[in-house]
């Protein structure tokens, strides 16, 4: 039975909502040896509202959790560096995603969420004019890889347990 | 696609598997990637000397510390609003903010010949939790606008001592 645009709607904004929440509480968190490591957990969230909802809703959900959680967090000035590494890792996630058929949601979620810390490392220096932090991508690279694999298999567990009814 | 491809997607991940033979292609570029920025911005640079580190405020340069001569110099603004304490092998240099009460304390380790910032009064104190830093790198501290990096070859004159 297709989805009401309604019940698509309401998915969407709470998915928003808790991709937001996540990534506040991760901004109050010290990073991890390394400036801008997080775990990543809202990602959870957009690779969740993708896979139930479609690339519209994902890139959605992306945007808000971007502009809210800088807003909230009181970091606006990472929505430069932060937004474009969003648009284009998910872009890269969606294509991957749609286009294979032998690819699994982990290795997508590993390549993504790499690509997305490695571009917003490399916005952040060409912004800020300051090359020194290029030393930290491939630390935080590896870090982006590990933090994807873990919530590439959450995602994946999750979806398995979604029940039929919803598509 | 519109609805079509959104159930596929959902009903393709359900009836996956976690692990696909593709997937070491995906892993294997990752890898590569990885390795690749490891040895631009890792291996390279550690064959760089290190020369010292400085300490910048908004840009500007505030303390400098040679390593060759062991030497720091403090820009002449900031001579009242820097503390410099010596402990053994180690330099703990306190930098405090000329318009707020805000400060840092950046420790260097004379023998190791690295660099970092211990302590801070900044409201997340993110600074303190990044790692030492040695011949590339650099440890900011955005509510200081404050940055701890090495010197590059050319980068200032070193002092001349005696």
């Amino acid at each position: 039975m297709k989805m009401k645009l309604s019940v698509k709607i309401a998915i969407c904004a709470m998915l928003s909502a808790c991709a937001t929440i996540a990534f506040i509480i991760e901004s109050l968190f010290p990073p991890i040896f390394l400036p801008g490591a997080r775990m990543g957990i809202s990602n959870f969230f957009i690779l969740l509202c993708l896979i139930v909802l479609g690339a519209k809703y994902s890139f959605a959900v992306l945007i808000v959790k971007v502009l809210l959680g800088s807003l909230f967090s009181g970091n606006v000035s990472s929505l430069m560096y932060s937004l474009p590494a969003g648009l284009i890792s998910l872009s890269a996630q969606t294509l991957l995603l749609y286009l294979t058929k032998n690819v699994s949601l982990v290795a997508v979620s590993v390549f993504g969420a790499t690509a997305n810390i490695t571009i917003q490392n490399i916005t952040f220096c060409i912004i800020t004019k300051t090359t020194e932090y290029l030393s930290f991508l491939p630390y935080l690279s590896l870090v982006g890889a590990i933090s994807g694999l873990i919530i590439g298999y959450a995602t994946f567990l999750v979806a398995k347990k979604i029940p039929a009814r919803t598509e | 696609m519109g609805d079509f491809g959104k159930k596929q997607l959902l009903v393709k991940v359900k009836n996956s598997k976690p692990f696909f033979i593709c997937d070491l292609l995906v892993y294997t570029i990752t890898a590569i990637i990885i390795a690749v920025l490891l040895v631009f911005f890792v291996f390279i640079p550690q064959k760089i000397k290190n020369l010292g580190f400085y300490v910048a405020i908004n840009g500007d340069t505030v303390v400098k510390y040679f390593s060759s001569s062991n030497l720091i110099e403090i820009d002449d603004d900031y001579i009242a609003f820097v503390e410099v304490v010596e402990d053994g092998d180690k330099i703990r240099i306190k930098i405090n903010q000329i318009q707020t009460d805000g400060y840092n304390i950046v420790e260097i380790d004379t023998v190791n010949k690295t660099a970092k910032i211990t302590d801070s009064n900044c409201p997340n104190k993110d600074c303190t939790s990044i790692n030492f830093i040695k011949n590339s790198g650099a440890i900011p501290c955005p509510p200081h606008k404050l940055k701890v990096a090495p010197i590059g070859e050319g980068q200032f004159n070193p002092p001349i001592s005696g």
